[in-house]
């Protein structure tokens, strides 16, 4: 027996080491430290003194440590806030984030980055008092500071761009709309991005191609300027796939169209029926939510797409290819007419790139209303939080005002002006990247050490208006292409809708398991694999049963109910 | 080496009378040489255990793992929820159909393999084998699906030119849900039969010549002597790796089949652990389900232990060999 | 020992070399594929042209992965980790499985139910996280080398060795001659041991050798990466999306990858090896 006690014993004690360690002291803040208008001669100075703030933000493994970037190192010299930074790598975020709060030591000042709109929903319905709200008149910080709205009091600059709505349309996307949850408050910064190139994705096609075909055999295909709709790519893709379009002596090489796993040519395809998701939609007038897959546009695109797998003329390898590079296997031989990239020279290479250009969007005789193309959002509420526990609730907002001006908007692009990058010429009008002799890297592999934009894509406000006029050709290439699809985006998730906290559970749940059903279910009826057939009738009904054993019904609720009560809202 | 007994010294030991200190009597040694294992697990292993509370909460990360409320159903919506899901059959059978077919052939085919390397008397060419099977196993995830693609694919896979040589098409191979379980288990093999072979091989060089001796003198072949000398050597430790892989039934692993799933083979790829990652890593929008995700691995660890107590009970009395 | 070889025999013999020689080939080629990857040009190894001879050779890969400065700190911080973490390990494992092999240690039913329930039911990453922070192990050395030490696999493993191996008799014998349970165990168990030590020192080291988990979750500071964190942020920072100019770079250096972080393993390997065989001549009871 008395073995058995020094073993309790044992467990007793390592128990209580587990549990007694890690209770940390609290920092004694001095609210005259303060300098809520900057120095005379330095207006970014936030405090007399230098004073610490931590910070928690994702990391990309590969990137250099946060600490050591030009950009944050710049923000603290100017603003004399020390940074201390904890910085998870992204894989290892969501549960790190989630253990942070355990502890009033660990919890940062400032969430930079990532801050999930689910998240902050479920917070503020629980009234769990864990973030700051941004536009609360009354707010009295944790330790009794009268703190108040702090945009009005401490973020001019993202004050006065929110209330022009960072000079995009406001019918389209609403800023002050995205930011604010159901009980009129903010509490998190948005992310801004308004560089034409990252806000959809681009479908290419061979110009080339389509010119030795007119040339050599008379035909009279559309260049990528005039395609304007499906039939019309349909029948270049033909004859892609019928003479020898490369002009290389073998009519059978050529791949017409292909595609990273589906999903971006299924994007493209679908919209000339009206559609840009392939799953829950909102209607262009916001009259309701549609579940693309039972339309009967959904049902004529998986007729096409069907047709483009018989005939041969969609890659054969579509279903395999899950990587750029495996794409590339082919653009680098110059055998593909049409495919979805982010850049062609990514498929293709340097060498085929001029041949490729960007068309679209499309409309069909079954959809000729305006075209429509998948947009990813301007506006996403995930940008910056500041938990209540902090003291310097103050500083960190004035800080945050300043990586919403315009130098925070270079800093987190390009870096420091006249270290990094400067002006080509007096009216700015545009400016040159400097990548120094020495680098053997890439160009990207220098900004890394710059900002953490680099492979994260983060950051406060990504502006078309600095971005934008970078001295380089193949950006701007991108962004020219790019820029042919924004008058047409659709967003078909508006961020301005939110859902309550136990409909994002549901859709969670529920899309966990009807996604993949779809994604096999689609794949099979383009294939006809197992008898699927979309032409048939009874084959179809199955599939739209199918996914309604899914939950495709109740996904679709949860939905239509948070639009309901947006509306409401709206009207109110 | 340091011991060199006789029969006849063993038996003039056991009649002097015993010297043994009372604290050896009872074991007290034997005890202070498993504390620190003991204590390792307790905090490494129990302590965390703690967290599969929230299976039963609906947890949020700012009230903690005993903060956060209750859920519905007396604390077993969760359980429900999972059950009662539209795919939870299939993802049990793909899981099971998996692990099944992996238990068996990464069982059997160590110990073959190393029974007959075993018998192979060139040392060099013994060893030279043994690295060459063993270095699969550096190979990584990754980067072996990525060479599965790569031989499978289309137009210009090794494997395609050769298996077309055979009259048999495998392009694309890796698309077809039918041969995803085949191509699982033979990749997996690969890369772990060397490694797995090698506590086996330890076991073997350790059998006592004495025994191949006596068998050699009772006149048994070389097949004979596999059978009745090796096998059973080893058969303890195979029977144990066995119960310990049936008791991971449902534990098949993430990231492979996560890398070779493709919407074509969904049918066949989708298991509870690739579920289990999209409940926790919803692609947009959504809240990551820590609580269903615990509850569908409590889940799983229940049925793996109901699973793993009775292969126990059966190999206990069968073989009398068990893991407690 | 002399055994005669008989006709049979050789038959035997012959026939189990050729099947050794066709696996053997078998498993051979798809590493030849990959060495051969690693020293071809990024572009052949997308296009899927490098069968077993590189095509386009190049050493831009190696170059690329040893001009880091940090691969060099990686190789230092996993050998140290190994180390380290090698001599817990075995040690713990030993010390624990010895008891348990004896059936006459009055705890075994209890702490082998201890052990074993581990190893099906886990807590999750959280409750894990917030363990070694409130250990205050983050970002140390020990969160690296910690979690996952132990591994009650290995020590069911030593255990049935230790049990089917090492004659009962023979500790009974010295328990009677007044050998206390430590004597009992460094003079007569150890050294019986020699071949399972071998395996487990060499499970051990390939475990902390190619360990990335732990420093991933539980170290931010990249001075303590050990390689195959540092090999993959490498990896990653090639395969950028928009900046991805090398997206063939980082293709290939998949491959120079897996030739670099498993090398010294393979090196180290056929030194292990002698001691399973040896385990023949230095254990046994001679009767």
């Amino acid at each position: 027996m008395r073995k058995k006690f020094n073993f309790a014993q044992v467990l007793v004690m390592s128990l209580l080491c587990g549990v007694m360690v890690g209770c940390g002291g609290k920092s004694n803040y001095d609210p005259d430290n303060f300098l809520q208008n900057g120095l005379e001669d330095n207006p970014y100075r936030i405090v007399k003194e230098p004073v610490t703030i931590k910070i928690f933000a994702p990391h990309s493994s590969g990137n250099p440590e946060y600490s050591e970037l030009v950009m944050f190192n710049y923000l603290s010299e100017i603003t004399g806030l020390q940074f201390d930074f904890t910085t998870p790598d992204t894989s290892a975020y969501t549960n790190q984030r989630a253990g942070v709060w355990r502890n009033d030591s660990d919890i940062p000042d400032l969430f930079l980055f990532n801050n999930a709109i689910s998240e902050q929903v479920q917070y503020m319905e629980n009234a769990y008092d864990a973030y700051v709200p941004f536009n609360d008149d009354n707010y009295v910080g944790q330790n009794g500071l009268q703190v108040g709205n702090i945009i009005n009091n401490y973020m001019p600059v993202y004050k006065e761009k929110l209330e022009n709505n960072f000079g995009l349309d406001v019918n389209k996307e609403n800023a002050k709309k995205v930011a604010t949850l159901s009980d009129g408050k903010m509490y998190c910064t948005l992310s801004v991005k308004d560089v034409a190139r990252d806000l959809t994705y681009k479908m290419f096609i061979n110009d080339e191609w389509i010119k030795n075909l007119n040339e050599g055999y008379g035909l009279k295909l559309p260049l990528s300027s005039e395609i304007k709709t499906l039939e019309e790519y349909y029948t270049i893709l033909k004859a892609f796939k019928e003479y020898d379009a490369n002009n290389n002596g073998d009519p059978d090489d050529e791949i017409p169209v292909s595609s990273k796993s589906l999903e971006y040519l299924r994007n493209f395809i679908l919209e000339a029926y009206g559609y840009v998701s392939y799953g829950i939609e909102i209607e262009s007038d916001y009259s309701s939510y549609t579940y693309v897959p039972f339309t009967e546009a959904y049902r004529n695109y998986l007729k096409f797409m069907n047709k483009l797998w018989k005939e041969g003329i969609m890659d054969k390898n579509t279903f395999s290819i899950t990587t750029d590079s495996q794409m590339a296997q082919y653009g680098n031989k110059n055998r593909l007419g049409s495919f979805v990239s982010a850049a062609a020279y990514l498929t293709v290479g340097y060498q085929n790139e001029a041949s490729y250009h960007t068309f679209g969007p499309l409309t069909s005789s079954y959809y000729q209303g305006t075209p429509v193309h998948l947009g990813l959002g301007s506006f996403i509420p995930d940008g910056a939080c500041i938990p209540t526990k902090s003291p310097y609730v103050r500083e960190v907002a004035r800080l945050l005002d300043i990586m919403y001006s315009d130098l925070g908007a270079q800093l987190v692009s390009y870096g420091v002006e006249n270290q990094n990058w400067t002006w080509d010429d007096e009216s700015h009008t545009s400016w040159t990247f400097h990548v120094p002799e020495d680098w053997t890297g890439n160009q990207e592999q220098y900004r890394a050490k710059i900002t953490p934009n680099v492979n994260s894509g983060s950051a406060l406000f990504w502006s078309n208006d600095f971005v934008g006029k970078m001295n380089d050709d193949i950006l701007n290439n991108l962004n020219e292409m790019s820029e042919s699809y924004l008058p047409y985006l659709k967003v078909p998730e508006p961020a301005e809708i939110k859902m309550n906290s136990s409909e994002y559970a549901t859709i969670t749940t529920i899309k966990a398991a009807l996604d993949p059903q779809f994604e096999y279910l689609e794949a099979s009826y383009i294939r006809n694999a197992d008898g699927c057939d979309p032409y048939d009738d009874n084959s179809y009904n199955s599939f739209v049963s199918k996914l309604k054993g899914y939950g495709a019904d109740e996904l679709l609720k949860c939905y239509n109910d948070a639009l309901t009560r947006y509306k409401q809202q709206e009207n109110l | 080496m340091e011991v060199k007994l006789t029969r006849e010294e063993i038996a003039h030991l056991s009649t002097t009378p015993s010297k043994r200190k009372w604290y050896s009597k009872i074991g007290l040694a034997l005890f202070v040489m498993t504390i620190p294992t003991v204590l390792y697990i307790f905090i490494f292993h129990y302590l965390p255990l703690g967290g599969l509370v929230i299976a039963f909460k609906d947890y949020t990360a700012f009230k903690g793992i005993f903060g956060s409320p209750w859920t519905s159903m007396g604390g077993f919506k969760h359980f429900y929820t999972f059950i009662t899901s539209p795919n939870f059959w299939t993802i049990i059978k793909n899981t099971l159909v998996l692990s099944i077919a992996s238990i068996v052939f990464n069982s059997l085919c160590p110990i073959i393999f190393a029974l007959l390397l075993n018998e192979v008397k060139a040392k060099k060419y013994k060893r030279l084998v043994q690295t060459i099977m063993y270095a699969p196993y550096f190979i990584s995830v990754t980067v072996l699906v990525g060479m599965l693609f790569t031989f499978f694919n289309g137009d210009s896979g090794i494997f395609v030119r050769i298996f077309d040589f055979f009259g048999f098409d495998a392009r694309n191979l890796m698309e077809n849900p039918d041969y995803f379980c085949m191509i699982y288990v033979v990749s997996g093999l690969w890369q772990g039969l060397g490694w797995w072979s090698i506590v086996y091989m330890g076991t073997l060089a350790n059998v006592d010549p004495n025994l191949h001796d006596a068998a050699i003198i009772d006149g048994a072949g070389r097949w004979r002597r596999i059978l009745y000398v090796n096998l059973p050597a080893i058969i303890p430790l195979a029977i144990i790796m066995f119960i310990m892989s049936i008791g991971n039934i449902l534990s098949v692993g993430f990231e492979k089949v996560y890398l070779m799933q493709l919407a074509t083979n969904l049918s066949s790829s989708e298991i509870i652990a690739t579920y289990v990652y999209r409940v926790s890593f919803p692609q947009f929008g959504g809240i990551p389900q820590f609580s269903y995700a615990t509850a569908i691995g409590l889940f799983n660890s229940l049925v793996n232990i109901i699973i793993l107590c009775g292969a126990n009970f059966v190999s206990k009395k069968v073989s009398d060999n068990s893991l407690w | 020992m002399n055994r005669k070889s008989t006709g049979s025999d050789r038959v035997f013999d012959i026939f189990i070399i050729v099947i050794m020689g066709i696996i053997a080939l078998g498993f051979l080629l798809p590493l030849i594929n990959v060495l051969a990857s690693s020293f071809s040009s990024a572009d052949a190894v997308v296009a899927g042209d490098v069968g077993l001879f590189p095509v386009d050779f190049t050493l831009e890969g190696y170059k690329m992965i040893f001009k880091e400065s940090k691969i060099w700190s990686g190789f230092k911080n996993s050998l140290l980790y190994t180390v380290i973490g090698t001599l817990i390990q075995v040690t713990c494992q030993m010390l624990c499985a010895y008891p348990l092999s004896r059936r006459d240690f009055k705890g075994r039913k209890f702490v082998n139910l201890f052990l074993v329930l581990t190893m099906f039911i886990s807590g999750g990453m959280i409750p894990t996280y917030i363990l070694i922070t409130s250990l205050k192990l983050y970002n140390t050395i020990w969160a690296i080398i910690l979690p996952g030490c132990i591994s009650v696999f290995n020590i069911i493993v030593i255990r049935t060795y230790m049990q089917s191996s090492i004659p009962m008799e023979l500790q009974e014998a010295a328990m009677i001659d007044g050998c206390g349970d430590v004597k009992i165990f460094t003079r007569i168990v150890l050294p019986l041991c020699r071949p399972i030590i071998a395996v487990m020192i060499l499970y051990a080291v390939v475990g902390y050798w190619n360990s990335y988990f732990n420093a991933l979750m539980f170290v931010q500071d990249t001075s303590l990466y050990p390689l195959q964190n540092v090999l993959n942020s490498i990896l990653v920072s090639n395969e950028s999306s928009l900046g991805g100019y090398d997206v063939n770079l980082s293709e290939q250096l998949k491959y120079v990858t897996i030739v670099v972080s498993s090398l010294p393993l393979l090196v180290i390997y056929p030194f292990f090896q002698k001691y399973f065989e040896k385990g023949v001549t230095i254990g046994g009871v001679k009767g």
